[in-house]
């Protein structure tokens, strides 16, 4: 469906009833602008319309190999946030995502640095109480995006759920999470479970690099990746059967302070349909300047920045041209 | 395995995205751990066992624990707290006692001969760090967000074994 000006397809439906004692008068589909003025999430979004235009020296793709993106926020835990609240704030954005699923909540992440580099490997503190309040899911009618909301944590996903489905970009998901979070914020405030103070943001990209057909194991990383990683022949073993590849770098900012990270992982994996993949999972994730929304902003373009770039600086040109660099 | 549950073991990895809903994510890599007795890496370290304990006890803790009013003990403290932990704890060091504090954050102290080491977690980004020298009877006072050498420095030098 077309999308006009404020991102909004031309035509929506609206599900609430908003005081009248039979339903909304204008349940059923119509226009947007009498949709825009029913369903305050839809408000928030056409409110925060104004998209940010593609940075022009960000390197660009035609046909990225993009599985899956998430922009996420992790914020102080909101205690007074239960089960049933969560389904107030459902309520609000139904209309864009209709369907619903629960899912056990993910645990606080905190980048946090010293000059001593890597960390103590040790077990995910877990805290157990005896009813967590879970992180529930609402997705969109295609099932291509999705909002998450827990207690301290707030993510728009989008994901390719066939082939064909196109990327919509990283504008136009900022876009949806801002208006998200701004009316979560609102449907927070309002319900008076206090304020979101972010701690966290967190951008990943999930790429499937499909495996060059007549490529040796050995050689799937030399494939898709530059030169750099080729996996040594041992004079006893032969080659390698397979690996994995883990680096992190330190994100900082003007004045040269840490951050936050940019981790990248490339793993081989295999598709749903048997076709032989590298998964390159791509994570900026650190502290935002400040409480603001535009702070969060901020930090995931950064992000987008650093992964964009990096994506570009690390995969071969052979698979540049495959995916349409331009 | 779903990939919240395949990055539960090991925090280090957890750098992988966490959020993402994608089947294709799998287990993360483990290090190994000798069967044999300790190693130099791969083993949980002891101030990680001392803390969670503790840390199960405050959980408990509801809103007026002392009486006086306080706030119920922050999850997001606790976590925060482990993060700086395990950013700046070597395996060997003491681990420290953690005190709930009336706003709801925890303050963790070291304390020896040579000096006392109070790390106040307010919320997730907020800390303050004092520092005493008994030997010179210096003090410090700092406060910091998410960067930790110089408490780093500190323990490794003074409260690792």
């Amino acid at each position: 469906m077309p999308l006009d000006r404020a991102g909004l397809t031309s035509r929506e439906t609206c599900t609430r009833s908003h005081g009248y004692p039979a339903g909304c008068p204008n349940i059923g589909v119509h226009r947007f602008d009498i949709t825009v003025n029913c369903d305050p999430y839809l408000r928030a979004r056409a409110r925060l319309s104004g998209m940010t235009s593609r940075p022009t020296d960000l390197p660009d793709f035609a046909s990225p190999p993009i599985g899956e993106v998430s922009l996420g926020v992790q914020f102080n835990s909101l205690e007074g946030l239960l089960a049933p609240h969560l389904g107030l704030i459902w309520a609000d954005f139904r209309a864009s995502f209709p369907l619903l699923e629960q899912h056990p909540p993910l645990l606080p992440v905190f980048e946090t640095f010293t000059n001593g580099g890597t960390p103590s490997l040790i077990p995910q503190l877990q805290i157990l109480t005896s009813v967590p309040t879970p992180r529930v899911f609402f997705i969109n009618s295609d099932r291509t995006e999705l909002l998450q909301v827990q207690r301290d944590r707030f993510h728009h996903n989008w994901r390719k759920v066939a082939e064909g489905v196109e990327y919509p970009r990283f504008e136009k998901m900022l876009g949806t999470f801002e208006a998200g979070l701004t009316h979560l914020t609102k449907v927070i405030a309002d319900i008076g479970l206090g304020q979101i103070v972010p701690n966290q943001c967190e951008l990943t990209y999930v790429n499937h690099l499909t495996v060059p057909a007549g490529t040796k194991q050995s050689d799937i990383f030399a494939a898709l990746l530059k030169p750099w990683l080729k996996a040594p022949m041992l004079s006893d073993l032969g080659a390698a059967e397979d690996g994995r590849v883990m680096l992190r770098y330190i994100i900082r900012d003007k004045a040269k302070a840490p951050i936050g990270r940019l981790t990248i992982g490339a793993e081989p994996a295999r598709k749903l349909d048997g076709t032989d993949i590298v998964q390159m999972t791509l994570v900026a994730r650190g502290k935002p300047k400040g409480d603001a929304l535009g702070d969060v902003s901020e930090f995931l373009k950064l992000g987008r920045r650093h992964i964009v770039k990096s994506f570009d600086e690390i995969t071969s040109p052979e698979m540049h041209k495959i995916w349409g660099k331009k | 395995m779903s990939t919240a549950q395949a990055l539960d073991q090991w925090s280090w990895s957890d750098s992988i995205a966490a959020q993402t809903i994608d089947a294709a994510l799998r287990a993360p890599m483990a290090v190994s751990t000798s069967m044999l007795g300790r190693t130099d890496v791969g083993f949980v370290p002891e101030w990680v066992n001392v803390f969670q304990q503790r840390i199960a006890e405050l959980h408990g803790l509801r809103r007026d624990w002392d009486g006086r009013g306080s706030a119920a003990v922050r999850p997001d403290a606790l976590f925060f707290a482990y993060s700086v932990l395990g950013q700046s704890m070597a395996p060997a060091t003491v681990a420290p006692s953690v005190i709930p504090l009336g706003h709801g954050g925890v303050q963790m102290v070291w304390s020896s001969a040579d000096a006392d080491v109070e790390v106040e977690v307010v919320q997730p980004n907020e800390v303050i760090i004092y520092h005493l020298d008994k030997a010179s009877g210096t003090e410090r006072e700092w406060h910091a967000a998410t960067e930790f050498s110089d408490l780093s420095t500190l323990l490794r030098a003074v409260f690792t074994r």
